[in-house]
């Protein structure tokens, strides 16, 4: 089967096969270009064309209605070559044994045989008679100048024909590049520039263009589509690749510990601890397995749904798509219910917050200031160890959860002229019941010895307890006129202590308060001698009193 | 230098002559004057006329006119114009001195030939 053109010679109606209108075409035009700067030249043209005309008429019949490559090869018999034809007046020696393409000078096309997208750089590379490699990496490199490259690119490749025909291909070739021939085909060239743009716009060479802007358009839409391909495949990998480095990393932090993935829930620094077990802190019902496998399901279903619509993506095999992804909508909204009622059922446990107090009056202070002071009772080296929730620490080092926590300490204005400690334990419940069972499992120390009194740094729970929001709060009650130094250490537990000098609580460590009527006061009038003076913890601190006295 | 080269070379000069010829007995168009000199073996590819009859005609030694044909479009018939005529005229005499002056030469070649021979 061949494509067929439609021609208008002189008046007549011609099918033509499309590699005959190509040879045609090429005749034509190298024969325009001998004439079109010989005056009357379009005459000679369309007086050949007549008799070209002529000729075909003779060769079509009923039988025979379409003209083929070897008529029109024929008709040029008949007619001569271009250079026949065109007697150049300096009569220079003509090879009539050559075919007129190889005369006139080489010209450029994109070259189909040679071609990596278009063909223009394989064209170039014949027209250049160098290596299409090097036009290529040129190419390549213009690219980086802001795309300049692809511009140009684009714009050849709309303009230059594709070398179709064997004459074409013979003409992109050409002859060899000489100062003469270059000479020759820049001259030529603006003519044909010049009387092409002329023909263009009337002539079927407009419709050549449609017809390559066309094929140009067809191409840019294959190049268009392979780049959407591409992206595609990129996609799909990189989900695939994400998800299944996802999958795998998760399933191992999840069940068995590990440090692949350092999962970023807030509060847990902990990456050494399999997340499974940090359910096991939580009240019965979420560290029950089916709770830990739902929760599993709920995160894990839609990383695999990455992975598979990576790899549909990726190698677009044909499955029972639907169904597929069906029974993991459904097995994922399954799950997220069963977490949903988990976690209800979880937060049940948290209803009620309650507390008790324990009340302690402190006797036997042979001085009108309190030494206050913090003594460590958990030594961790590594915080890696814990979680952290809120302010309690959760160690589960050898299969052993420990709780710490740091209790707020307040100093408040006594009502009485007694100093006085009141020990809040808090805690959440199911019932208010519950609440306070909880909090007085909280065991908290701290000890007296004359003025000086010693916090211990963390409150502690019995092992194994699950976390119940557990928290301890302690207002020391001091009477109006006495005085309390509070070590350094004491940072870590003052929490918003009311002062009449509205001092932040890092500040108020290390200086004498006095209470006040109207709460406490900075002792202005008491020097203190700086605590780095001090030889031992258990040395009270030397005060010396000056000023007012 | 080629045989077919030279040959073509003595021809083209000619060509126009014998176009000239061929009007002043009839008006023809192209076709015509092609099976004429194709006959006589003076052109071998047709396409060499046009540009010689365009020539002509640009010259003033030709002129045309439109004809009906039969079939197809309508043809150029072309003919001798006045100017023509005297331009033939003129050609006519300095072919046949030309012709007269190359036999001379090529007797005098072939004198020239059998003397080199004989000795």
């Amino acid at each position: 089967m061949k494509k067929t053109v439609k021609v208008n010679i002189n008046g007549y109606i011609f099918h033509i096969d499309e590699d005959a209108y190509d040879i045609l075409r090429g005749w034509l035009d190298a024969l325009n270009k001998k004439f079109e700067n010989e005056q009357g030249g379009d005459e000679i043209i369309s007086d050949i064309e007549a008799r070209v005309a002529e000729l075909f008429q003779e060769q079509i019949n009923q039988q025979k209605e379409v003209i083929i490559a070897a008529d029109v090869e024929n008709v040029i018999k008949i007619m001569g070559t271009p250079e026949d034809i065109c007697d150049d007046e300096e009569g220079e020696p003509k090879n009539t044994e050559k075919t007129y393409f190889n005369e006139s000078s080489k010209k450029l096309f994109r070259n189909p045989d040679n071609r990596f997208l278009g063909g223009i750089c394989g064209g170039l590379g014949s027209y250049f008679n160098i290596s299409p490699i090097i036009i290529r990496i040129i190419f390549i490199i213009s690219i980086f100048f802001y795309g300049a490259g692809v511009f140009v690119y684009i714009c050849v490749w709309i303009l230059l024909p594709e070398a179709k025909t064997s004459g074409n291909k013979l003409e992109m070739q050409g002859e060899r590049i000489t100062i003469s021939n270059i000479e020759k085909t820049i001259k030529q060239e603006f003519k044909v520039v010049k009387s092409n743009f002329n023909r263009w716009t009337q002539s079927d060479g407009y419709k050549k263009f449609r017809v390559n802007m066309g094929k140009f358009g067809k191409e840019l839409l294959n190049v268009l589509k392979a780049f959407a391909k591409a992206i595609v495949a990129i996609v799909g990998f990189s989900l695939m690749f994400s998800g299944i480095i996802s999958f795998i990393s998760f399933t191992i932090t999840y069940f068995m510990g590990g440090t692949i993935a350092e999962l970023s829930i807030p509060e847990i620094t902990n990456t050494s601890l399999k997340l499974s077990d940090f359910f096991e802190l939580f009240p019965m019902t979420f560290s029950s397995t089916l709770s830990i496998i739902a929760i599993y399901v709920v995160v894990a279903i839609p990383i695999l749904a990455l992975v598979y619509a990576g790899s549909i993506l990726l190698f677009k095999y044909k499955a029972k798509h639907t169904i597929i992804t069906l029974t993991g909508l459904g097995l994922w909204f399954a799950a997220l219910i069963m977490v949903l009622i988990f976690g209800l059922k979880a937060a049940l446990h948290y209803k009620t917050s309650s507390s008790y107090t324990n009340s302690y009056v402190v006797e036997n202070v042979n001085s009108d200031t309190l030494y206050l002071s913090v003594s460590e009772n958990f030594i961790h080296d590594n915080e890696d160890f814990f979680f952290k929730i809120d302010n309690l620490l959760i160690s589960t080092e050898d299969d052993k959860t420990q709780f710490f926590g740091e209790p707020r300490i307040d100093i408040m204005k006594s009502l009485s002229d007694q100093i006085e400690i009141k020990i809040k334990f808090y805690a959440h419940g199911k019932t208010t019941k519950d609440a306070i069972e909880f909090a007085r499992e909280i065991n908290y120390n701290w000890t007296q010895n004359d003025s000086i009194i010693e916090f211990d740094h963390f409150f502690t729970l019995p092992d194994n307890t699950k976390y119940q929001v557990q928290s301890v709060r302690i207002i020391l009650y001091l009477p109006e006129g006495k005085s309390v130094y509070m070590l350094d250490g004491m940072t870590k537990v003052i929490y918003d202590i009311q002062n009449m000098q509205n001092m932040w609580d890092n500040f108020m460590v290390e200086k004498m308060w006095t209470m006040t009527e109207r709460g406490l006061d900075l002792s202005d009038s008491i020097k203190i001698i700086p605590i780095d003076t001090i030889p031992d913890m258990d040395t009270i601190p030397v005060i010396e009193e000056i000023g007012n006295n | 230098m080629k045989i077919e080269n030279t040959k073509a070379q003595m021809r083209k000069g000619v060509l126009e002559y014998c176009i000239l010829s061929v009007l002043s007995k009839n008006d023809a168009y192209a076709s015509d004057i092609i099976k004429i000199l194709k006959e006589s073996e003076l052109i071998v590819v047709e396409g060499t006329l046009y540009p010689l009859l365009t020539r002509q005609k640009n010259a003033g030694l030709l002129s045309y006119r439109w004809e009906e044909s039969k079939k197809g479009p309508p043809r150029k018939y072309y003919k001798l114009t006045p100017l023509g005529q005297d331009f033939l005229k003129n050609l006519d005499q300095s072919w046949i001195e030309l012709t007269a002056s190359v036999h001379k030469i090529i007797k005098l070649e072939t004198k020239n030939n059998s003397k080199t021979t004989e000795k």
